[in-house]
């Protein structure tokens, strides 16, 4: 992972479980998370009470990708809305981060960001049971 | 649920510290202290938080 530039926007597919393994969502996703660890396991002092599976889906520019980027998500909610169901109903939880940088050379008053989601875009995040999540980050200077 | 001024404040500062520290992506450090955090029931102090991402990521300390 690298921090996002000016302009730039990341979208991260967050998957919590009671017991899932993680390689079976990496799987049944066909993605690979950049961090993954099965309920036990033991990271520092820090024992994980259910299984955790954190993705970068896409990332790109909010001029060219994003919104191929958010009917990327969509698709992938649709393709796979079986295992989603499931994996709910089983007390798992799926999050969708929307993650965006912010021009901080700015003067007091200016809007730092605008994001403009369709209903048809959270509609299906609805009626997939998805959470969703907006961060806001500082660009690294170029 | 959103995270108010002084929740983030105290995030930004410990993940910058763990950051610099490993040399680590801050996103990736604030998405791990999110997840430790969040298996731990409570916010991880510094201590914590740069044992647990620095395992996760494989760096050493």
């Amino acid at each position: 992972m690298r921090h996002m530039t000016t302009d730039e926007f990341k979208i991260d597919l967050n998957l919590h479980h009671p017991s899932c393994d993680p390689e079976t969502i990496t799987a049944a996703l066909a993605l690979k998370p950049w961090f993954a660890k099965e309920n036990g396991d033991k990271v520092g002092n820090v024992t994980h009470k259910k299984t955790a599976w954190l993705c970068q889906f896409r990332r790109g520019t909010f001029d060219e990708g994003f919104a191929t980027a958010l009917e990327d998500v969509v698709t992938l909610l649709s393709d796979y809305e079986a295992f989603f169901a499931e994996f709910i109903e089983q007390g798992g939880e799926v999050e969708l981060v929307l993650n965006s940088t912010v021009d901080t050379a700015v003067e007091e008053g200016d809007k730092l960001l605008e994001l403009s989601l369709h209903p048809w875009f959270l509609k299906q995040l609805g009626e997939h049971g998805i959470n969703l999540r907006v961060q806001a980050w500082s660009a690294e200077s170029e | 649920m959103g995270k108010g001024t002084d929740a983030l404040r105290r995030e930004n500062k410990v993940a910058g510290d763990i950051a610099k520290k490993l040399g680590a992506d801050k996103n990736a450090v604030h998405e791990l202290l999110q997840e430790g955090s969040q298996m731990e029931g409570r916010a991880l102090t510094y201590r914590e938080g740069l044992e647990y991402v620095a395992k996760a990521l494989g760096k050493l300390l």
